[in-house]
């Protein structure tokens, strides 16, 4: 028992301790002393001059776009763990589902032709119409089973990667450079504003998840028992695939294409504290956060460039999928 | 008391009908199995009562009450329904699995509370599994896992339970076991029964009633002893049978040609 309460206070600190951690890493060489003058600054402005540069890469830099990445990881963890419930199939996330290639598309929309169109409504959109049309597709004989809705996911984020293709051919080629390089997924363009927009969407559409969150356990059951148990599947799945939607498009809008995280992060958590959504959930937000923050301090710090994240989590995503599948056989592709 | 009246199913855009007008009841307190050969009618009209599948005339209600209409939420406090066992995706621990028995008195926002939690141990330990609460669901046997979905129905508290073939995936010693757990349990808290059954010897053995399907008819309804006859499983099941009596029981004996 006591066990446990330790395990899951150290994932909840765990984002902390990250982005702690990652505040000191970087090109620019930052200290803790530094840290120490700049609150000591903040909070008693008339004691001391500290380097303004130094602050300007810890307030400017480091901070929003650590505290991005997190939100993002969170994101990303959460709409994996509420789609894997939901659809009860452990390997899906919303890069499979193809729901991350349809708010892609939908960006890019915005930013080639119709620029007047927020992004994050235009992501969402699309976002939409991605996963319910792979639900649909996916569905068959009243239940979604596991192979048709990941292959159908399969077929819609290949349908929307042409359709940003076509936008990538037409566009013109100074916006073109800014479109693929954010397809890569990276959060290089960190600023305050942004994480603004980042935090006040996650709340509107993560604070139902949250709140939900149990009903998830018995929705994994089936459609059938969950409903005979007393469950509205159609109105809480509608309710839990929007909110999921809305969190992946705005993530998507600001960073890109970032896979897998939606995949990893979940199973990780499954693994150390147990299936139950209850504290699967909020474990996973978590557990997401410090994931993505500690993928970002890589990406920036591997090379003397800022390499995209998303190629960091590829590049660990597709061989732990491949551990799935070898290791869970039967339990992971079920019927 | 739950009654079935005049109740007609079709498939949508399918020609024939499944359900003609079936008919029935099953009187509270007591075990009512369901019998029929495969393609009789006996799942649609299962699925029918659980409220799965919408019928498109007749009525199905419990004390009165239409069931048919009511949100799964209402329906839920009415009845409870014991699926056949299966794996299920994640490995829930077994009190977790039963515990999902209680959504229907757990509020929208929520997440069970401290009372859900002892009607849980409570309805782990009517069938007598207790002891497994921390196991994960998908590491115990088939038979285990049976009497843990019985023990969620029990959690959800309501007066009829519906169990779904509960022996069709369990070897011959776990037939008897689950049965008898059902019969007694629905005995001391005063439930009502309706489950359907491939084999008539285990419901000449544990049921109070037993309803004969047929191309979607009810052909016999009544006490076993008495519609469990040789001519009406012969028209039932297409097959001759012997009864032999034994004990004052009756044992349905296939007749087999043996060359």
């Amino acid at each position: 028992m006591n066990h446990k309460r330790l395990t899951y206070i150290l994932i909840i600190a765990s984002p902390f301790i990250a982005g702690f951690a990652s505040l000191f890493l970087g090109a620019y060489d930052i200290s803790p002393l530094d840290i120490l003058s700049l609150c000591l600054h903040r909070l008693a402005p008339f004691l001391q001059n500290p380097d303004m540069t130094k602050q300007a890469v810890i307030m400017d830099i480091r901070l929003p776009r650590i505290i991005l990445a997190g939100l993002v990881g969170i994101a990303l963890s959460t709409t994996g763990v509420t789609l894997q419930g939901i659809f009860r199939n452990p390997l899906v996330d919303p890069f499979i589902l193809g729901i991350s290639a349809g708010a892609a598309f939908g960006c890019a929309v915005s930013v080639a032709f119709i620029p007047e169109a927020p992004i994050q409504i235009t992501a969402f959109v699309f976002g939409c119409a991605a996963v319910f049309l792979a639900y649909f597709i996916g569905r068959t004989q009243g239940e979604v089973s596991r192979l048709p809705l990941i292959l159908s996911g399969v077929i819609i984020s290949a349908f929307f990667s042409a359709l940003v293709s076509i936008v990538k051919f037409l566009v013109d080629p100074m916006k073109l450079q800014n479109i693929v390089f954010w397809l890569m997924g990276s959060f290089s363009l960190a600023n305050w504003q942004v994480v603004k927009i980042v935090a006040v969407t996650l709340t509107i559409s993560l604070v139902p998840v949250f709140l939900l969150r149990w009903r998830l356990n018995v929705i994994s059951m089936g459609e059938d028992e969950a409903k005979s148990m007393g469950i509205n599947v159609r109105r809480d799945r509608i309710i839990f695939i929007t909110a999921s939607t809305l969190a992946v498009s705005v993530a998507v809008s600001v960073s890109g294409i970032i896979g897998w995280v939606g995949l990893m992060v979940p199973h990780l958590i499954r693994m150390i504290a147990g299936p139950d959504h209850k504290s699967l959930v909020p474990l996973s937000m978590a557990g997401g956060a410090a994931f993505m923050i500690i993928a970002d301090t890589i990406a920036r710090n591997l090379t003397t460039f800022d390499l995209p994240v998303g190629i960091i989590t590829a590049i660990t995503g597709a061989p732990f999928f491949i551990y799935l599948l070898k290791r869970g056989g039967q339990e992971s592709w079920g019927r | 008391m739950l009654e079935i009246r005049h109740l007609h199913f079709k498939h949508p855009g399918a020609a024939p009908e499944i359900l003609r007008g079936v008919s029935f009841g099953v009187k509270t307190g007591q075990m009512t199995a369901l019998l029929g050969p495969n393609g009789s009618g006996k799942t649609t009209l299962f699925k029918c009562v659980a409220g799965l599948w919408l019928h498109q005339a007749g009525d199905i209600s419990f004390d009165g009450q239409d069931i048919s209409s009511l949100s799964p939420e209402k329906r839920a406090w009415v009845l409870a329904v014991v699926p056949q066992e299966h794996e299920p995706p994640f490995p829930y621990s077994v009190f977790d699995a039963v515990l999902m028995g209680r959504a229907s008195h757990v509020p929208l926002f929520n997440s069970p509370g401290r009372r859900d939690r002892e009607v849980v141990q409570q309805a782990l330990e009517a069938v007598g599994i207790g002891h497994l609460h921390q196991r994960p669901y998908t590491k115990i046997s088939g038979g285990e896992r049976q009497l843990v979905l019985v023990a969620r129905a029990l959690a959800q508290e309501a007066p009829l339970l519906l169990l779904d073939e509960p022996t069709s995936h369990l070897d011959f010693r776990n037939q008897i076991v689950i049965l008898r757990k059902v019969r007694d349990t629905m005995r001391k808290q005063g439930l009502t029964v309706l489950m359907t059954l491939h084999d008539p010897n285990l419901a000449m053995q544990f049921a109070d009633e037993v309803v004969m399907l047929h191309e979607g008819r009810e052909i016999a309804a009544g006490a076993p002893a008495e519609v469990l006859t040789a001519e009406n499983l012969r028209r039932m099941y297409g097959i001759d049978v012997n009864l032999i009596n034994y004990n004052g029981y009756k044992v349905i004996y296939p007749r087999v040609e043996h060359d």
